[in-house]
């Protein structure tokens, strides 16, 4: 994995691009012994939804990946998510989280980044949108 | 039991605790359903064996607040909101405890929205991962 301490402001971050699938969704509710709008289609239906929609925070787990692809195990030490959920996705469709850097700063450790990230729908509507922070060390 | 629903809840409320066990198995349930197959899950990791993704702990939030309010009692709501920050990665098998408590709740253009914070600490008391979760209610 990468480990990129020499990214600028306005550099685009490499995307991560992939589909969740129905399959996806029951398994990633099992732990959830609840019948609802992510696992089950009846009850999808029943509010007006053609289909079960992803959790809205299997989203983020997109993010995560671009971003510990990029920053490597700095991602996951002292980083920080905030995300805004816009629209939901539909299962199979292709969504795409995207990120650039916005800010890059001097700290008593080293330096730290603030990129701007997303999660782009395949009719390019935003799904969701916010900033990461990840500091990098020296 | 009285049911509560979410308008009974309010702000400072703690909602206790809850426990989850980074098992492989756990680990493999999560992962695979976000088709994961980075080898820190399952090899190891720069920490040395074995890690859980942060994001496993993302859902927490809901554990604890369905252990004060049940069945559907936030029927019609939609996760607006997420901040989640990561001190650590959970390391595989660590029994990972849980705290919340409501934080706000607020009207905003006509809803509602219940704002949950949460705490995660290994074993050790060490804290590795915190979150605040808005939820707004459409109906």
């Amino acid at each position: 994995m990468a480990e990129n301490r020499n990214l600028k402001p306005g550099d685009e971050l490499p995307p991560f691009r992939g589909q969740i699938s129905l399959q996806q969704m029951i398994r990633y509710e099992s732990w959830h012994t609840e019948r609802n709008i992510h696992n089950d289609p009846e009850i999808a239906r029943e509010i007006g939804l053609p289909t079960p929609i992803p959790r809205a925070v299997m989203l983020s787990s997109f993010i995560y990946r671009m971003l510990q692809n990029t920053f490597g195990s700095h991602w996951l030490v002292r980083s920080k998510l905030s995300l805004n959920f816009l629209k939901p996705v539909n299962p199979g469709e292709t969504i795409t989280a995207r990120g650039q850097v916005s800010e890059k700063n001097e700290n008593a450790s080293g330096h730290s980044y603030v990129v701007a990230v997303q999660v782009e729908r395949e009719n390019k509507e935003l799904a969701a949108a916010g900033k990461a922070y990840v500091d990098v060390g020296p | 039991m009285e049911q509560k629903t979410w308008q009974d809840a309010e702000i400072g409320e703690d909602l206790g605790s809850v426990v989850q066990v980074m098992s492989h198995e756990e680990i493999n349930r999560y992962t695979e359903s976000l088709d994961d197959a980075d080898p820190w899950y399952r090899e190891g990791s720069p920490w040395g064996g074995p890690i859980a993704p942060p994001l496993i702990l993302v859902n927490e939030y809901i554990r604890l607040f369905k252990k004060k309010y049940h069945g559907g009692a936030w029927s019609g709501s939609l996760h607006s909101k997420m901040e989640f920050e990561t001190i650590r990665p959970p390391l595989a098998g660590a029994v990972i405890t849980t705290t919340g408590k409501i934080a706000d709740k607020y009207l905003k253009r006509g809803r509602w929205s219940l704002v949950i914070e949460t705490s995660s600490r290994d074993e050790t008391g060490e804290e590795i991962v915190k979150s605040k979760m808005t939820l707004t209610f459409v109906r």
